[in-house]
């Protein structure tokens, strides 16, 4: 179905951590929540649902959207976490809408936050919760050791080299060190040589090509409503459309799959993911294409990922994201900015809240309010959460304009 | 990397069975690399299943068959960086995928320098004991 301008974020808040501020995933969600509140002009006894993605790494208690729910004395008529993986933080949206539609919800909220370089010891648990646990975790993997998987394919299939990967990882830093709360801010412009030039985390993905923990700590809430309710908000955001796709868990599974949909192209492979799947389902619903975006704010973790992803999102051919990199489009003045607070390689990554600061980014951006370098005009966002070993993927098409 | 010292086995992690896969782990106690095929649509399956076919949807149709052990890297990666110290003594490791003979694929180490790694280089099966596992390991075949 065509959404319309069905529902809107109707209030936004995030909120900040680090060592000198140290705070955990409940104080950021609440502090989030409060200015998300304040800025939709209502109370929390207005709200009546609430969604997060997946407990935070920094409070993995089971059931952490009852624990925040109950921490704010906020009774609802359903509060529920959207775990597959990252891209459940970007479906929360989607989930929102669907329920403003029906009319059972007035107010949704949908907030998270994560404080994971602050409060975990993070070198070991990545790979341990996404790695096959019989068929992958014996042998010794990390996550970028996984992701590397998908890059050396790419690479082989597409002539795309290392300096290539380097390029992405200097044009994200060309943001990066504009926004305030970046993550690798403090270590200024970069080019292709510093990338270069720092040691393999797994070959081919050296330092600067995986994303980077940090900031500490990060949170993003908004209050979703109806159209009626969005006309009378300060600064609306419509949310037009959104998709999603989940197509495996263990890597090891999305080499075994065979069954799905043609967009992958022919399997096995490792350069084609079911965001294809989720962008197509977004435009469709808000009757757009990829040429009617502004701007895009990605799940780029690793320097490949970030040409993959523009890729399945329509924004080039397949294996032929480069060119745009190298056009220049998605620098900072470019005509396709992307990933404007520097994205998951140099903003970094707080935890399982990066998949929020990306919608956090995006909003701002179309609110004329952004921390670091601003995208004039910007009507027209879309943005990508995407979990796992690419394996599920979550896209919300954002305009601050009635269509 | 090809005689990195070997640290202190238990250290480093054991899988985590599932109930399918029994048979697979006994196997390989007996040096036997075994994998499922569906009899009605003949695909090579991997990792194991109960009785239920993910490629023809047919149940009650799956055996298990040996493998060669013979295989090519599909892909790859030079692992610098250790998930836990266990593996320190390891660094510079091979990981990868392996598609083997039989058309079905794996994900394992692959033993052998790192400047020889590429793209359909040949491997075939060797094994590590660990602990009281036995778990499948590639060698480049020169
Ligand atoms: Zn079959």
């Amino acid at each position: 179905m065509k959404l319309g301008n069905a529902a809107a974020i109707i209030g936004f808040g995030d909120a900040y951590a680090d060592e000198n501020n140290k705070r955990d995933p409940l104080q950021l969600a609440t502090e989030a929540t409060a200015i998300a509140l304040a800025d939709a002009g209502i109370e929390k006894t207005d709200v009546d649902t609430l969604f997060t993605g997946r407990a935070p790494w920094a409070d993995c208690r089971p059931q952490w959207n009852n624990i925040f729910a109950s921490h704010l004395q906020m009774p609802v008529i359903i509060s529920s976490e959207i775990t597959f993986h990252g891209a459940g933080v970007n479906a929360m949206l989607g989930f929102a809408v669907e329920k403003i539609v029906t009319g059972r919800a007035d107010y949704v909220l949908c907030v998270q936050s994560d404080a994971t370089p602050l409060f975990v010891d993070t070198v070991a648990m990545g790979a341990a919760t996404d790695a096959d646990p019989q068929f992958e975790y014996p042998y010794g993997p990390t996550i970028p050791a996984l992701y590397a998987q998908w890059a050396c394919r790419y690479m082989h299939e597409f002539g795309i080299t290392e300096e290539d990967l380097a390029m992405v990882a200097v044009q994200h830093q060309d943001w990066g060190i504009h926004h305030p709360k970046a993550a690798k801010r403090r270590f200024g412009k970069i080019d292709i040589e510093t990338v270069m030039n720092s040691p393999y985390i797994a070959s081919p993905l050296r330092r600067w090509m995986c994303a980077t923990w940090g900031p500490g700590g990060t949170a993003g809430a908004f209050i979703v409503a109806s159209a009626e309710k969005a006309a009378s908000a300060r600064a609306p955001i419509y949310i037009s459309g959104y998709g999603s796709y989940s197509t495996h868990e263990y890597l090891i599974e999305r080499m075994a799959l065979r069954n799905a949909p043609a967009s992958l192209g022919p399997l096995p492979n490792l350069n084609t993911t079911g965001l294809t799947e989720a962008a197509a389902q977004a435009y469709e619903m808000a009757d757009m294409r990829p040429d009617d975006m502004d701007m895009v704010q990605l799940s780029g973790n690793f320097a490949h990922t970030v040409l993959m992803e523009m890729e399945d999102l329509g924004f080039a051919k397949k294996g032929k994201a480069m060119d745009l990199v190298r056009s220049g489009a998605m620098e900072p003045g470019g005509s396709l900015p992307v990933d404007t607070n520097g994205g998951w390689l140099s903003f970094g990554q707080p935890g399982i809240s990066c998949t929020v600061d990306s919608i956090v980014e995006a909003v701002r951006q179309l609110r004329g309010d952004a921390m670091g370098l601003a995208v004039p005009g910007a009507e027209r966002a879309i943005v990508y959460g995407g979990g796992g070993m690419l394996a599920c993927h979550a896209v919300s098409i954002l305009s601050n304009k009635a269509s | 990397m090809t005689q990195a010292p070997q640290p202190a086995i238990q250290e480093l992690p054991l899988p985590q069975v599932t109930q399918d896969a029994l048979p697979y782990w006994e196997a390989l106690k007996e040096e036997k690399l075994i994998f499922q095929r569906c009899t009605s649509c003949k695909s090579a399956i991997f990792p194991p299943r109960s009785d239920f076919c993910p490629y023809c949807n047919t149940y009650g149709q799956i055996e298990w068959e040996q493998s060669t052990g013979h295989g090519k890297v599909y892909s790859f990666s030079v692992v610098e960086r250790p998930p836990t110290s266990a593996w320190n003594d390891r660094v510079p490791y091979n990981l990868g995928f392996i598609w083997l003979d039989e058309d079905w694929v794996i994900f394992s180490e692959i033993r052998g320098a790192s400047k020889d790694m590429a793209i359909d280089a040949s491997v075939s099966v060797e094994y590590e004991t660990r602990g009281d596992f036995v778990l499948p390991i590639f060698n480049l075949r020169t």
